[in-house]
């Protein structure tokens, strides 16, 4: 160690100061208590020994100076002196200095007690470094925290959560938040929200908020279904998610022309109705696990639906809501949100009185969980849905008037299932999406006609017992496999027409055709597994024809 | 993926499909309910997942009417949405099964 002896005695800093170097320590020798602090400061020693009574300035007075140039430096000061009254060695402590030993001294105790500082020394130097590292750490952690938070606002924003007349609070309990609220309008004008709260908060549970609200916001504009969307979300959830970590969700579909609600609501508190005229008036309670937990075939998806009357308004929140305590530990609780509602204020101050009860109640405690309340006034979203939609139809951004033709080969009829892809392209065209599931019939039914009877020439009329569908699906593969030429040509265009328009399939196959001025398939009487095909389309669509040797077939799908 | 769930009475078979009830699935299906022993005395198909049909899917469901005993079957078609009401309505199978 570099030790500072200070001491106006000669003999006495020469034999301490041999002492010391024996012992291997540096020693610089001051002979006053000035000399000291210049000292002091020039040499940045490690340990001071000083004396009392001292010539210039005094060991108690050196002490205070040197202490204070040390700042944050931990340098022990230990006075070795003849005082030894207990008022004088209690000022010692008192002015700075870290301990004491009084003259005549044991050369053996001063010795040890110089060891002892050294391991205190150590001990603090390590401390010191650990301390540095770790605000280095803390730093680093809030730098990523504000990164990941402004990452995490950005995919959260994505949708059209602020501009749609939704009123929302989300008070995270750190940095980050567990709890998101998310969303979006269909292409075909329905809203999509999800309000969910992730177990825990922070980091990790933020992160999950990442994909989900990206499958969201893909999905829906896409035109899927909150249906399909929420099987999506809890599937990606359950893959991506460890164990114990899930996400209480709820999922409302907003269709503000037949004016319903449609409502899944899977692990959070009850989805509130509420009306000025009727208070509180339906709740949906959680019908089902979290997301992230079930496989896909365990989950349920069935969404309850709630017929809107004007002035209501759809309220969610999080447990943190609930969950949050006043100081003296006690919970908000469902009973005190429900005294809010009770009020049946005017609709706009529900929002605002739920709020305020919690502030009052909580008086500024800190909360221990995120906290979400979501109000959805479904009358003002509804007309913003409706004057988005008519902006957007008006700037007719979409492809209306298009024509595709596809052929399929043997290769591509074996491998390949061209329905999912041409129901995707059609439903691009806007207003068409309602039809998907109309038009996936359709399709389908055309293809399997072309592909069956057309080019493999199979009779379904085999097929009316469980042995012979069973018989005609296997000679199907059997046929499928072994076709080497003929093609399927599939025609789309669509012609829009005042506010709706026409799709026309037409399908070509390269068979031999069939005799299509043969009685038309009905349904009534047909107790048989088939013979449902053709008229199927018949049903489904304005006009369908045959021509040519009847290998061609042309629906006209009006909308 | 479809699943078959037997009620605790050991009378009712539940199956609930997939996203698309067409010829794809049909052997799955089939064997849902022709692997009992003996035919049960009730079905409930759940299409809560369900979107899609098409000709193919409801000669499957004529399939299980018939294994249920035509006139007698009771099969009940649960969760239907609407677009697939609309479908099962334009094939007349309200007449033929129960659908909710």
């Amino acid at each position: 160690m570099n030790i500072l002896i200070a001491d106006d005695t000669r003999t006495n800093r020469l034999i301490l100061g041999s002492m010391l170097r024996e012992d291997r320590h540096t020693v610089i020798l001051a002979e006053n208590g000035r000399e000291a602090v210049a000292l002091f400061e020039a040499e940045q020693p490690d340990l001071v020994i000083m004396d009392l009574v001292m010539p210039e300035l005094d060991g108690y007075e050196a002490a205070r100076m040197i202490k204070s140039l040390a700042c944050h430096r931990f340098v022990p000061i230990m006075f070795l002196t003849a005082v030894s009254d207990e008022e004088g060695l209690a000022k010692c402590i008192a002015c700075g200095g870290d301990d004491f030993l009084t003259k005549p001294y044991n050369q053996t105790i001063l010795r040890a007690k110089i060891a002892a500082w050294k391991r205190m020394l150590d001990l603090h130097r390590t401390v010191t470094a650990q301390n540095e590292k770790l605000e280095e750490h803390h730093a680093r952690l809030r730098q990523e925290e504000d990164v990941a938070n402004q990452i995490r606002s950005n995919v959260l924003d994505a949708g059209c959560l602020n501009h749609i007349g939704i009123r929302y609070r989300l008070t995270p309990a750190a940095i980050l938040g567990g709890d998101l609220i998310l969303a979006a309008r269909r292409p075909t004008g329905a809203l999509h929200i999800m309000v969910g709260d992730f177990t825990g908060h922070g980091l990790s549970s933020s992160i999950g908020a990442l994909p989900v609200a990206d499958l969201f916001y893909q999905m829906t504009e896409q035109g899927c279904l909150l249906r399909d969307i929420v099987i999506a979300v809890n599937e990606k959830l359950r893959r991506t998610l460890p164990i114990g970590l899930f996400c209480a969700a709820c999922f409302i579909d907003l269709a503000p022309l037949t004016r319903a609600a449609f409502v899944w609501n899977g692990g959070l508190p009850p989805v509130l109705v509420f009306n000025p005229d009727a208070g509180c008036r339906a709740h949906i309670p959680s019908r089902h696990p979290p997301l992230g937990l079930l496989s896909d075939e365990e989950f349920r998806c069935s969404f309850e639906e709630i017929a809107l009357t004007s002035d209501d308004r759809i309220l969610v929140y999080s447990d943190g809501l609930i969950e949050a305590s006043n100081p003296a530990g006690e919970l908000f609780g469902e009973e005190r949100l429900m005294r809010c509602l009770a009020k049946r204020s005017s609709s706009d101050k529900v929002f605002d009185d739920i709020l305020d009860a919690l502030g009052a109640f909580t008086s500024g405690a800190i909360l221990q969980d995120d906290l979400t309340l979501v109000d959805i006034p479904v009358d003002r979203v509804a007309a913003q849905l409706d004057h988005a939609n008519i902006q957007e139809t008006s700037q007719g951004e979409w492809p209306l008037e298009w024509d595709i033709q596809i052929r399929l080969g043997p290769d591509a009829i074996r491998t390949h299932d061209p329905v999912p892809d041409l129901l995707q392209l059609v439903s691009q065209i806007p207003g068409l999406y309602r039809h998907k599931e109309r038009l996936f019939t359709v399709l389908s039914e055309i293809l399997t006609n072309a592909i069956d009877h057309g080019l493999l020439g199979l009779d379904s009329s085999f097929k009316s017992s469980i042995e012979g569908f069973e018989r005609y699906y296997r000679e199907r593969d059997q046929r499928l496999t072994e076709l080497c030429d003929g093609s399927i040509t599939v025609h789309l265009w669509h012609i829009p027409e005042n506010g709706g328009g026409t799709l026309t399939i037409r399908v070509e196959d390269s068979g031999p055709g069939f005799d299509h001025s043969s009685p038309a398939q009905n349904f009534s009487g047909n107790v048989t597994v088939s013979g449902r095909g053709i008229a199927l389309i018949r049903s489904l669509c304005q006009q369908v024809t045959f021509h040519g040797k009847g290998n061609c077939i042309e629906a006209v799908f009006a909308w | 993926m479809l699943t078959v769930e037997m009620a605790a009475d050991g009378e009712t078979l539940t199956i609930t499909l997939p996203s698309r009830l067409d010829g794809k699935i049909r052997e799955e299906f089939l064997k849902a309910f022709r692997q009992q022993a003996k035919p049960s005395s009730h079905y409930v198909i759940d299409l809560a997942k369900t979107s899609y049909i098409d000709s193919t899917g409801l000669g499957m469901l004529m399939i299980l009417r018939q294994h249920a005993g035509n006139d007698k079957a009771q099969v009940r078609l649960i969760n239907c949405s609407a677009q697939i009401k609309s479908i099962l309505t334009i094939a007349n199978f309200q007449a033929l099964l129960t659908v909710a």
